[in-house]
C-alpha cells in the first residue's frame, strides 16, 4: 500500500511540478507551527472538531500565519468520519514598514478513514478546501478577493514501538499532497507536499500531542520556483467525549487538523 | 512570427515588478543578471483577462531599450493595481551579438501580490520576479 501510494505521489509532483523551460530555484525557510487540535464527540453520530493554529517564519522571529477552523462532525462508523466547516486564516505579507494580514476564508468538507492493521494504526483523509483569499495592495489596502479550490491527500502512519502501552511515544510518520485549481492556477496545480517525522505522545485519555520535524515543499506562481520549509511541529490533540456510554477504545479517534 | 525565431534560451533575463514606487503604481523592470550587455530590446506587454478568443484586454504597449548593461536593470513601466487580477504578459526580445533571443514572461492573474514579493540583489528591493 505504502509503495502505491509513493508511486502516485511521485507521479503527481513530476507531472505538475514541471511547467517552463527554466531551472527550478528553490528558497529554504525555517519555521515554528503550533496548534491545537480538538475533536469534541456529543453523540454517537456527531461532534465538533476546533482547530487554532499558530505559525511562525525566520524560526520564530516573524509571523507566517494565524488560522482558526470549526466544523460538524458526522460518524457513519467509529472509524470512519464526514466533516463540514468553515475556516479563517490571517497570512503575514510584507507591506511598506511592516507585515499587513490578508485574509482568506474557506468552507471545507473532509473524508477521513482509520485503519489498524496488527499494531500500525493507517490515517487516511481526502479534504477539499473552497478559498477566497485577498490579494493587498503594498499599503496593506485590499486590492480584490481571488478564489481557489484545493484538494488535499493525507496518509498519517502510527507504529507504536512498545505492545499494550498507551502512554508511551508513537513514531508517526505522515504525508499530505495538496493540489489546487482555480482561474490564477497556471503554473502550479502541484501547491505542496507536506512529509512529518516525530512521535506523538498520550497524555491523558482526551489529551495527546505530536512533535516532529515537517518539510513542506510549496510550488509559487512561476511554476520554477518552490519554497522548501524545514518546520518544527508541535501540536496538541485534545478528544473530550460527552457520550454518556463512552466506547471503550482506547485511544479516542483522533480528528487531525494541519492548517 | 515567434514560430520563426531561433530556439536560444534565454538566461538570467528577468521581467521582475517592484511595489510601489510612485504612488500606488507598481513598477516594471527588465533585469539583466548576466555578465554581459543585451542590446536592441524589445519589450510588448498586454494583460488580458482569459486565454480564449475574445478576451477582455488592455492595449499593447510595445517599447525599444538600446541596451541593458551587465549586471543592471531598466524600468520598463509602470503598472496599476487594478489589472493585477488579468494576466499580464511581457514579450521580450533582445541580441546577444548577432543572436536574437525571446520569451515570454507571464504574471498571471493575483501573482502579482505582496506574499510572492523576494529580494532581488540587482533592483536592491523585494520584488516579484518572474524568469
Amino acid at each position: 500500500m505504502t509503495k502505491t501510494y509513493l508511486i502516485i505521489l511521485f507521479l503527481l509532483i513530476s507531472h505538475f511540478g514541471y511547467s517552463q523551460n527554466t531551472e527550478a530555484e528553490i528558497i529554504e525557510n525555517e519555521h515554528f507551527w503550533w496548534s491545537v487540535n480538538s475533536t469534541l464527540r456529543t453523540g454517537d453520530r456527531w461532534g465538533v472538531v476546533a482547530d487554532i493554529h499558530i505559525r511562525r517564519t525566520n524560526f520564530m522571529a516573524n509571523p507566517s500565519f494565524y488560522f482558526a477552523r470549526l466544523g460538524g462532525a458526522y460518524w457513519i462508523a467509529d472509524n470512519l468520519t464526514l466533516v463540514a466547516g468553515i475556516a479563517n486564516l490571517q497570512l503575514a505579507v510584507p507591506g511598506e514598514d511592516d507585515y499587513n494580514f490578508s485574509n482568506e476564508n474557506r468552507i471545507y468538507q473532509q473524508l477521513q478513514w482509520n485503519q489498524k492493521i496488527k499494531r500500525t494504526s493507517f490515517l487516511q483523509r481526502i479534504r477539499t478546501e473552497q478559498r477566497w483569499r485577498e490579494a493587498l495592495n503594498y499599503d496593506g489596502s485590499l486590492n480584490h478577493v481571488f478564489f481557489n479550490f484545493r484538494l488535499r491527500y493525507l496518509l498519517s502512519v502510527k507504529i507504536p514501538i512498545w505492545k499494550e502501552r498507551p502512554y508511551h511515544p508513537v513514531p508517526v510518520i505522515s504525508d499530505e499532497v495538496l493540489i489546487q485549481f482555480g482561474q490564477n492556477i497556471v503554473y502550479n496545480t502541484f501547491d505542496q507536499n507536506r512529509l512529518f517525522l516525530g512521535v506523538s505522545q498520550r497524555l491523558t485519555r482526551y489529551l495527546s500531542f505530536d512533535i516532529g520535524y515537517m518539510m513542506v515543499y510549496q510550488q509559487k506562481f512561476t511554476g520554477y520556483q518552490y519554497d522548501l520549509n524545514h518546520t518544527f511541529r508541535f501540536f496538541f490533540y485534545l478528544t473530550p467525549d460527552l457520550r454518556k456510554r463512552k466506547s471503550d477504545k482506547f485511544p479516542l479517534l483522533i480528528i487531525p487538523g494541519d492548517e | 512570427m515567434n514560430k520563426d525565431l531561433p530556439d536560444n534560451e534565454v538566461k538570467n533575463v528577468t521581467v521582475v515588478v517592484q511595489p510601489g514606487n510612485e504612488g500606488e503604481h507598481w513598477t516594471v523592470h527588465l533585469v539583466n543578471s548576466n555578465d554581459f550587455s543585451i542590446h536592441n530590446i524589445l519589450v510588448a506587454s498586454i494583460g488580458y483577462a482569459e486565454q480564449s478568443p475574445g478576451r477582455q484586454e488592455t492595449s499593447t504597449i510595445r517599447q525599444f531599450f538600446e541596451i541593458l548593461e551587465a549586471n543592471s536593470s531598466l524600468q520598463v513601466e509602470l503598472i496599476d493595481p487594478k489589472v493585477f487580477h488579468l494576466f499580464n504578459e511581457y514579450g521580450v526580445t533582445y541580441y546577444i551579438d548577432q543572436e536574437i533571443y525571446f520569451k515570454k514572461f507571464v504574471f498571471v492573474p493575483d501573482s502579482i501580490v505582496s506574499e510572492n514579493l523576494r529580494f532581488n540583489e540587482i533592483i536592491a528591493a523585494d520584488v516579484i520576479e518572474h524568469s
